[in-house]
């Protein structure tokens, strides 16, 4: 059972103790605000970044965040505690970000297997510049990054963000997403397939 | 969940081999890729926002309990007034069926003394009431008893 705040000690490196998580945790199942207050300080970025790469527009992206974490106050008492509080939240998102899509009817754009994605066991970047550290620091990058997770389909840009953005194992995305765990590493894969092929499109053109 | 299947069922892979495509150097990277990028923080606005609305929710909360506090003695206080109310109405109930009994005897009685004058009437005619007749039958008879007694005597 893991009740550790993740998103803290991924932000910010301080490594809050088990005792202090737990009584957090009770404190807001009481509905204490502070408790509350303090578990929005640790989540609040997180979920407002997945959100946001969910939706598209930034308004709707604010709204929905606070959503996520009315309901989670309103409904603290039912949390299990089977999984962690950041999965519990990101679950909560995941979840008001496809009832969002599905009222607003815009069905998502499957990536074509077919002739866009190659199956190439190395990854091979043509392009010598390509860093990955640079292009974390680099805005031009990391923005085509963004441009890339933007144009995927829904259910790959979900996976892609829980796991490689917010460090969730395949199990528990799994059990959010409602998917067996190898059709989410399919899925990881043909999304960091697809931001690489957006990548060396966009680097070619930078070269040409 | 059909079309993830048929995904993975494209992709002529293992899950093996996915795994070590997945942890290759190249998927290593475009995953610190995107874990580099960077966080948008929510607004002061957003929070204070926010605050507000958990704040509308305690309130809400605690005003529904307030509520519950107050009515549900008051549901309990109607109960009891119910059952008493129930428990007091049954008795006069009782009592008016006995004097409905009483009436009924009462109406028959005069229906039957009613019945009884017509009968009297048809034999001694009208102007003499059944009261006169027993009455006149009774001192005729103790009269001519008298009569008798004293004349006898």
């Amino acid at each position: 059972m893991e009740l550790c705040f993740g998103a803290a000690r991924l932000s910010s490196g301080d490594h809050t103790d088990h005792a202090r998580e737990l009584a957090i945790v009770e404190g807001c199942r009481r509905k204490d605000i502070e408790s509350f207050g303090k578990l929005l300080d640790a989540y609040q970025n997180r979920v407002f970044g997945f959100v946001r790469r969910m939706v598209p527009n930034p308004e709707e992206a604010s709204d929905i965040t606070q959503e996520v974490f009315i309901r989670a106050f309103q409904s603290f008492h039912r949390f299990d505690a089977r999984s962690s509080v950041r999965t519990w939240l990101f679950r909560i998102a995941y979840n008001l970000c496809v009832d969002r899509a599905r009222k607003v009817d815009r069905s998502p754009t499957e990536v074509s297997l077919q002739g866009t994605v190659e199956i190439d066991e190395t990854f091979d970047v043509p392009d010598g510049r390509w860093q990955p550290d640079q292009l974390a620091i680099d805005a031009e990058l990391a923005g085509a990054i963004e441009a890339a997770i933007g144009t995927m389909s829904e259910k790959l840009r979900s996976v892609l963000l829980l796991h490689d953005k917010e460090d969730l194992p395949y199990e528990e995305i799994a059990r959010l997403v409602g998917v067996p765990v190898g059709t989410v590493k399919s899925r990881l894969f043909l999304a960091r397939a697809h931001v690489q092929q957006h990548l060396r499109n966009y680097l070619h053109a930078e070269v040409s | 969940m059909e079309r993830s299947r048929t995904e993975f069922d494209e992709l002529k892979l293992t899950e093996q081999e996915l795994d070590r495509l997945l942890e290759s150097e190249s998927g290593i990277q475009i995953r610190n890729a995107v874990h580099d990028m960077p966080d948008e923080a929510v607004s002061m606005a957003w929070r204070s926002d926010l605050n507000e609305k958990l704040g509308m929710h305690i309130s809400k909360e605690q005003r529904r309990r307030r509520f519950a506090w107050i009515v549900s003695p008051a549901l309990g206080l109607g109960l009891a007034g119910a059952l008493a109310f129930a428990v007091f109405f049954k008795t006069p109930t009782m009592t008016q069926s006995r004097q409905t009994a009483q009436q009924s005897k009462l109406e028959e009685s005069l229906v039957a003394s009613y019945e009884d004058n017509l009968r009297y009437s048809d034999i001694t005619g009208v102007g003499l009431s059944p009261d006169e007749v027993v009455n006149r039958r009774t001192t005729q008879a103790t009269y001519d008893i008298i009569e008798v007694g004293f004349d006898s005597l």
